[in-house]
């Protein structure tokens, strides 16, 4: 050996050893479990994976699931808006090819029967369709009112219904209004918008009806920008900001006596993929993170939050099945079907 | 065959985790500016069971057996660089965060310097000096913004000094069209002779495109000490954004806050 190989062979060792402690031990995906508390899961990375080719997608922006029990996947891959799998991930059917801005899905039983409410961002429009996409009602922007000047500055994000019918709109890419309508799609009021006061919003990106104490019903408003979830009575009083810190929350997600919410990305890592899932219980208190920070409350301020593992890139949107898989919708992620997170018992 | 056979034993966990294993995110490094006074507490940032944080201040990568973080770093050093990286078992180690911080140098009395674009004003003369600054989000009102092409800047310290080399930090986000500058000049007060004299000179060539925004400092040495209290400053704003970026051939943003004197 000359000093030339002698050196090589060194310089290949030391980095062997140094490597050693992150790689040799590094566990597969679906070994690790992510969260903290009661709420810890293993991810599925492959659950929604399809032929790309044949049912692509772009964003995959938010999910229900029906009364079937089907999981639902709003995109705005106008080829297949809605993709609807089974809860093993197989492929059901798929429809839809007018939502070029398929940005929010809510469902919602009427009567007995599953509708969908479509947020449009590219049209400007909610639309509210029946389970295999036949329209039913289109709601644009409530001229009456005089807050828009035209359709344009109408961006919805997210619509919310309450059991009397009556339809929230959050206005979250246009000018951060929440605007009630009645189940006709005729303005009632509306409220929030940007400002400094609290009931003001900053991306107000999602929403959703709390009916946790069934005698309080009220409503969760996402504040984006903000880093918070805000609380309004159903015709939009101001109540209170749920402050989380370091955490781009998108829409609540209420199941059972918690709430579930993709956080796009942390504060901290700004366009840096550093998304990851928080879960608050009935107190809404943060118990886990998902990918993300361990939750630490000094007094009742929580302290920030970030991701801490690089599972998901940009989380835009969960849903929890009746089963309480929770599944993850990705905005910009590299068209990657959603991931399936399994309880850990 | 043996060094083959060796090779391969030292490469597969790397191969055989690449694909199905996840990394840690790098660690968060606290602080409400990167300048300081006289000396400074810095912390380390990572909440998540079993990583640690391991750091250098020697500009080295940290590896495992490089100090863990257990307390805040006292820094008072005129450059410190804090680089720092999370292990863990079970994850691939993150990358590394970095954070330089800048100590305030000779007593600067007051800056004069061409007005900024009147969208990033931040608090004016003062800005370059005050001590806020380190965050790479232009909102947080510390930076002076430019798109002309050149800025003039002159700079007086409290009293006369003896001078050896000047701190100037930059934003780059390349994306959002902002640029380091091509070139940064200075000449000191000859008092003795009332004129000003070459002090010295940094031409920064444009390499390849940077992803992300950071702070950049940039220091520019003298050929020999000076003693003075006067210095004007010309910075060079890249007037043609380079052919790989969407925005190519428009005239480039420079984002300047704060100078330092030593």
């Amino acid at each position: 050996m000359n000093r030339k190989s002698f050196l090589l062979q060194s310089a290949v060792l030391t980095a062997g050893i140094a490597g050693y402690p992150s790689l040799l031990s590094a566990s597969k995906k679906s070994d690790i479990i992510f969260g903290h508390n009661q709420k810890r899961y293993r991810l599925d990375t492959q659950w929604g994976k399809l032929d790309f080719n044949r049912y692509p997608v772009k964003d995959c922006h938010e999910m229900v699931q029906d009364k079937l029990g089907r999981i639902i996947l709003l995109t705005n891959e106008t080829k297949n808006n809605i993709i609807i799998y089974d809860k093993k991930g197989k492929l059901v059917t798929t429809w839809g090819s007018e939502y070029p801005g398929a940005h929010g899905l809510t469902l919602f039983n009427e009567n007995g029967q599953d509708c969908l409410f479509i947020a449009d961002n590219n049209r400007h429009q909610v639309i509210k369709t029946t389970i295999d996409g036949r329209v039913l009602l289109t709601i644009g922007y409530p001229k009456e009112v005089g807050i828009y000047q035209n359709e344009t500055e109408f961006i919805p994000t997210e619509t919310c219904i309450a059991p009397n019918g009556d339809i929230y709109v959050a206005d979250g890419y246009g000018k951060d209004y929440i605007i009630q309508y009645n189940a006709r799609g005729e303005y009632i009021r509306h409220w929030g918008g940007r400002g400094a006061a609290p009931k003001h919003l900053k991306n107000a990106h999602g929403i959703c009806y709390d009916d946790r104490d069934k005698n309080n019903p009220l409503l969760i408003v996402t504040s984006r920008e903000e880093n918070a979830f805000k609380r309004y009575t159903l015709d939009g009083q101001y109540i209170d900001t749920i402050a989380l810190p370091g955490a781009w929350v998108c829409r609540p997600v209420i199941k059972g006596d918690y709430l579930y919410a993709a956080v796009l990305q942390s504060q901290h890592r700004q366009g840096q993929e550093s998304g990851f899932v928080t879960i608050l219980d009935k107190d809404n208190k943060v118990i886990s993170n998902l990918a993300g920070s361990t939750p630490t409350y000094q007094g009742q301020v929580l302290t920030d939050m970030y991701q801490t593992v690089k599972a998901f890139k940009y989380p835009h949107d969960v849903c929890i099945d009746d089963e309480e898989n929770v599944y993850v919708a990705q905005w910009n992620a590299g068209h990657v079907y959603p991931y399936k997170l399994i309880p850990v018992l | 065959m043996v060094k083959l056979i060796r090779s391969v034993i030292l490469l597969f966990p790397c191969g055989l985790f690449a694909q199905d294993s996840l990394q840690l995110t790098p660690p968060i490094i606290k602080y409400h500016s990167i300048f300081f006074s006289k000396k400074t507490q810095v912390e380390l940032a990572f909440a998540y069971p079993n990583t640690a944080i391991h750091y250098t201040l020697n500009q080295e990568a940290p590896a495992i057996a490089d100090p863990t973080y257990k307390k805040p770093i006292l820094v008072r050093d005129n450059l410190t660089t804090i680089k720092a990286k999370v292990f863990g078992n079970g994850y691939i180690a993150s990358d590394i965060a970095t954070a330089t911080f800048i100590k305030e140098g000779k007593k600067i009395s007051m800056i004069h310097q061409t007005e900024p674009h009147p969208k990033y004003a931040a608090a004016g003369p003062l800005a370059l000096f005050d001590l806020k600054g380190g965050n790479v989000d232009i909102g947080t009102n510390t930076w002076l913004g430019y798109n002309c092409d050149t800025v003039k800047i002159q700079l007086s310290l409290s009293k006369s000094e003896r001078v050896g080399k000047l701190l100037f930090n930059f934003l780059q986000n390349e994306n959002a069209w902002i640029f380091l500058p091509e070139e940064i000049s200075i000449q000191w007060y000859n008092q003795q002779l009332n004129t000003y004299q070459f002090f010295g000179k940094e031409s920064i060539e444009s390499k390849a495109q940077v992803n992300g925004a950071n702070c950049n400092f940039k220091m520019v040495n003298a050929m020999n000490k000076v003693i003075t209290d006067k210095f004007l400053i010309n910075i060079v704003v890249k007037k043609k954004i380079p052919d790989w970026h969407p925005a190519k051939g428009s005239h480039a943003w420079m984002f300047i806050d704060e100078i330092k004197v030593y």
